[in-house]
């Protein structure tokens, strides 16, 4: 299994999602822990749009 | 959660620490706690705990270091040794965390996993990668395979004693018309003599791994014999 974690300091802007993606394909991560996202949601939809599956599952903490 | 076709049983904790420090005693305290009551399973506690262990984690900032922060360094360890898991050794940069002022940089983002977890996976590697714009870095475990990227060629002088690779060489060399700059030309001709040489020494010495562990199965049976004649 390969884990990773991260510190985005903000998960709104495009530039950081394009980031966590091309960090999962590159290193073809199972795992990720972000920190920071200073989001009040997260959706499904965001979730599989960076993981660019549908066979996945996440756990959030609103900051 | 359970990973897998053999549902390893998984425990995760995704910290982000506060920088206070009584904030984080009680986080420590929380995670040992945790780390008693789930008992048995593949641990895994990661994340930004905003601490250094030791003082070569950190530069530009607090680097005299001060009672309070030896206290603090002190309490983590202890916290790493009582929550029974290792903070692995990052590789590739020492710090995982940069100042915008350049001058401060420090490792507070920790991977710490349980002897289990090595178990299932196999021992692993933290990488710390290149930041670009934010002031953490991503950390990747990466299991197993070091990754050492491409092979360098190399050059073994006994080729020089044998009669055929001069020859070889110049084959290789004149072989091939190429246009273009001078600079490119030579680029290309050194980049072809690469793999044909690479493809000679096959030729030539191939089988040099089969002759090897021949070798060393015939030392086996020569010890084994010697130990039986005494």
């Amino acid at each position: 299994m390969i884990v990773a974690t991260f510190n985005v300091r903000g998960l709104g802007g495009v530039l950081k999602r394009n980031k966590l993606k091309d960090l999962i394909r590159q290193h073809k991560i199972d795992f990720l822990a972000i920190q920071e996202t200073k989001m009040e949601n997260i959706s499904t939809t965001l979730c599989a749009s960076i993981w660019r599956s549908d066979d996945f599952d996440w756990a959030f903490r609103p900051s | 959660m359970e990973w897998g076709v053999n549902k390893h049983k998984c425990i995760v904790i995704n910290v982000y620490s506060k920088c206070d420090f009584a904030a984080k005693k009680i986080l420590w305290d929380r995670l040992v706690l945790a780390r008693r009551n789930l008992g048995q399973g593949a641990w895994r506690i990661l994340g930004d705990f905003n601490t250094v262990g030791e003082r070569g984690e950190r530069r530009g900032v607090n680097e005299e270091t001060t009672g309070s922060h030896i206290v603090e360094m002190n309490f983590f360890n202890a916290f790493k040794r009582n929550v029974e898991l290792e903070d692995k050794n990052v590789f590739g940069r020492r710090f995982t965390w940069y100042h915008l002022n350049g001058i401060s940089m420090s490792r507070i983002d920790h991977v710490l996993i349980s002897d289990e977890w090595s178990r299932c996976w196999g021992d692993s590697a933290l990488w710390v990668l290149p930041r670009d714009v934010l002031d953490h870095c991503p950390l990747v475990l990466k299991v197993g395979g070091w990754d050492w990227g491409p092979k360098p060629f190399r050059f073994n002088n006994y080729w020089l004693d044998n009669r055929r690779f001069k020859s070889t060489v110049e084959e290789s060399w004149r072989g091939h018309n190429l246009n273009g700059w001078m600079g490119f030309i030579l680029k290309e001709k050194l980049k072809r003599l690469k793999i044909r040489l690479k493809d000679w020494n096959k030729e030539e010495y191939g089988g040099m791994e089969d002759r090897v562990s021949s070798l060393i199965e015939e030392i086996a049976e020569l010890d084994a014999r010697g130990r039986r004649a005494c």
